[in-house]
């Protein structure tokens, strides 16, 4: 990491639901990280962990009544440093689509079906740079054209049922980079997309992010975007960082068994014909309070009772530096790489 | 763009003739046909049978449909049994009446019925909401003639604030060139006729909103409700739009479509429906005038109002499909 200040550093954020008649949710509880410019960091996890209400709340979305955002956020911008999560609902709007810009998971129901794809671009030109008329429309055509739509004049005129999931995705990502935003979070946004259209997106946001020196924040749960994509990586379980690294660092050497269990549950080609993927056991529901101890704990083939003791905190790994985690009983890699095959049989019950 | 304008008009033909011979079919099972109307009660039956052919009413059906058909392709509806005048002109004297109070009472329901359902569904909970949800409620329950004189008895009788019927008042005199009250007012500039006339449609035209303006209100609320969820909106947000951009062109202009079509429906369903109304407030329209004839079996005039009521009603459905087509880009596209 660079020593320099980071574009955004979020503190301790959190984020709890609370609806009439129900026990409140905390669905983010206390993650930090930063964001440098020019780098791609991943939030990954499984559905439920806290990452997409992690983006919707750094960019203001989140429903006005019924939730309560805690913690900080700071974005640095020419003109001082400003906290996210306290600004104004419109300066909020100011910034949105201008500094801070959002790629969304479906394409297909993310843009408007009874307005032009043109008038979609040139609306946020006109909004936060002024342009309007032929120059928007030129300004638009340029847009589609540098992230990769063939023959742009004649699809501003399209509406978007009749563009190709991956144009349009790229399309919105045209939207997003319009006014050169400093920082950018795209949530899932090769999910609803095929296989090789999902290598084209994702090299369409590196070259952008190497272009332009935007700051992205990359929100999946597929490890393959992350190998690809990501230089710093942030695992998140329950709504806390459990473990975070430089990309090659987690890879190579994962510490936190839920780490260990997302990267053991990819199918690999070289792995011997006929051997059972090793999924995560139970689901994200299968928690206990961070408070009472490690959340995993339950799901975790390697837990001890060190783990029911008390919040977990977030500790360099024997290896130091900037790779952490929140684990009081880390998994050694000979473990790691010798998987218990009762645990492997208990899980293909499950499945049955 | 223009052929679906075509093909969607072309499609016109098959209803209409469904609607002619059904129509028709009908007007012949009725029990207790003109030659009971027409005659005095002590007739014959011989008598009843030389007018039942007199009247080529003893054709076989086909003989006597193409007939009707052919009649009606020359715009001849026939002859009113109850004025001895032709059934078309009848309805063109009284049509204007009927079409400025039901426009009226629809410029009412749609203007006050799409802001507050949108309030009522961007303030979901509110008492707003529940005010707009309840009312819309009691609006559907209220019989039209009970609210017509629950008006009628507060706005003119009591306080006397608007004139309690007709549609103008006694001894104005105006110029007329279409039958069209206002629209011959603003031609012929007689800005006293325009005003005495405006004043007497605001409470039948009130009094006739009342369902459409609840239908609205339901519809406009929940479709809003609907758009609010959807990621289109949240990428509008997302863009920073103002939020008078988001409503404008993110929110309604999909909210609107399936109000757009139920705005056509009740529009035509007004034409219709106004006879209670119209005899409450003494207006002029068609509704008078289709009951007596319901009373006095003018079949000729029945068949003539029901398939040009009929025809509007196609007409407007037409309308409505084509700025529907305007709108969504989707239903042009298949």
């Amino acid at each position: 990491m660079s020593s320099s200040t980071p574009l955004l550093s979020v503190d301790e954020l959190s984020v709890v639901f609370r609806r009439r008649g129900a026990d409140e949710t905390r669905a983010v509880d206390g993650v930090s990280f930063t964001l440098e410019e020019g780098r791609v960091t991943g939030l990954v996890g499984e559905s439920g962990c806290g990452k997409s209400v992690t983006s919707l709340a750094l960019m203001g979305l989140l429903p006005d009544r019924g939730v309560s955002v805690g913690g900080s956020a700071v974005l640095r911008l020419p003109d001082g440093d400003v906290d996210l999560l306290a600004l104004s609902q419109k300066r909020m709007r100011d910034l949105r689509g201008s500094r801070l810009a959002m790629i969304f998971q479906d394409p297909l129901s993310s843009l408007n079906p009874v307005v032009p794809i043109g008038r979609q671009v040139t609306e946020i030109l006109t909004r936060h740079r002024g342009l309007s008329g032929g120059r928007a429309r030129r300004e638009a055509a340029d847009l589609l054209y540098r992230v990769g739509i063939p023959d742009p004049t004649r699809r501003l005129r399209e509406y978007p049922h009749q563009l190709s999931g991956g144009m349009r995705q790229r399309a919105l990502i045209a939207m997003a980079v319009a006014c050169r935003p400093r920082l950018m979070i795209a949530d899932e946004p090769t999910t609803a997309l095929d296989v090789t259209i999902q290598a084209q997106i994702l090299e369409l946001l590196r070259d952008l992010v190497v272009e332009e020196g935007t700051a992205l924040l990359m929100i999946t749960h597929d490890l393959g975007v992350v190998a690809g994509l990501c230089d710093d990586i942030n695992v998140l379980y329950a709504g806390r960082a459990v473990e975070r690294a430089p990309r090659s660092r987690l890879f190579a050497d994962p510490t936190h068994p839920y780490t260990v269990g997302l990267l053991g549950s990819i199918p690999r080609l070289d792995a011997p014909r006929g051997e059972a993927l090793t999924p995560v056991r139970g689901s994200v529901n299968d928690n206990i309070a961070w408070a009472d101890g490690c959340a995993f704990a339950p799901r975790c083939d390697h837990y001890a009772t060190a783990c029911l003791q008390g919040p977990p905190a977030l500790v360099p790994t024997e290896d130091g530096g900037d790779h952490v985690h929140r684990c009081v009983n880390p998994r050694a890699d000979a473990e790691a790489a010798d998987e218990e095959p009762g645990g492997a049989a208990e899980d293909e019950e499950e499945r049955a | 763009m223009l052929r679906f304008i075509v093909r969607r008009t072309l499609q016109l033909i098959p209803t209409l003739g469904g609607l002619s011979i059904l129509l028709f079919a009908w007007l012949q099972r009725l029990p207790g046909g003109p030659e009971y109307a027409l005659l005095p009660d002590d007739a014959t039956e011989e008598q009843r049978e030389a007018l039942r052919r007199a009247l080529g009413l003893d054709e076989p059906f086909t003989v006597q449909y193409l007939a009707f058909l052919r009649r009606i392709a020359q715009g001849d509806l026939g002859v009113s049994l109850q004025t001895g005048r032709p059934v078309l002109t009848e309805f063109l004297t009284r049509f204007p009446a009927t079409f400025e109070l039901s426009v009226t009472a629809m410029l009412i329901a749609v203007s006050a019925g799409i802001p507050l359902g949108y309030l009522a569904a961007r303030r979901r909970g509110s008492a707003l909401d529940f005010a707009a949800v309840g009312g819309s409620l009691l609006g559907i329950c209220t019989p039209v003639f009970f609210l017509a004189f629950i008006l009628k008895a507060v706005f003119a009788e009591t306080l006397g604030w608007l004139p309690s019927a007709f549609r103008l008042s006694p001894g104005l005199t105006r110029t007329d060139i279409t039958g069209f009250v206002l629209l011959d007012a603003v031609m012929t500039r007689e800005w006293d006729v325009l005003w005495d006339g405006f004043v007497h449609l605001i409470l039948p035209g009130l009094a006739l909103a009342s369902i459409p303006l609840a239908v609205i209100v339901r519809m406009t609320r929940a479709s809003v409700l609907e758009v609010l969820g959807e990621d289109y909106v949240r990428t509008a947000d997302a863009k920073g739009l103002y939020r008078r951009t988001v409503r404008t062109r993110h929110v309604m202009r999909n909210a609107m479509l399936p109000v757009v079509t139920a705005v056509g429906l009740l529009t035509g369903s007004l034409f219709a429906g106004a006879v209670l109304t119209e005899s409450v407030f003494a207006f002029p329209g068609i509704g008078s005038f289709v009951y007596s004839a319901t009373q006095e079996r003018d079949y000729p005039a029945l068949t003539g109002f029901i398939l040009l009521i009929a025809t509007m009603y196609v007409f407007i459905n037409l309308l409505v499909d084509i700025s529907y087509s305007l709108l969504d880009p989707r239903v042009r596209a298949q």
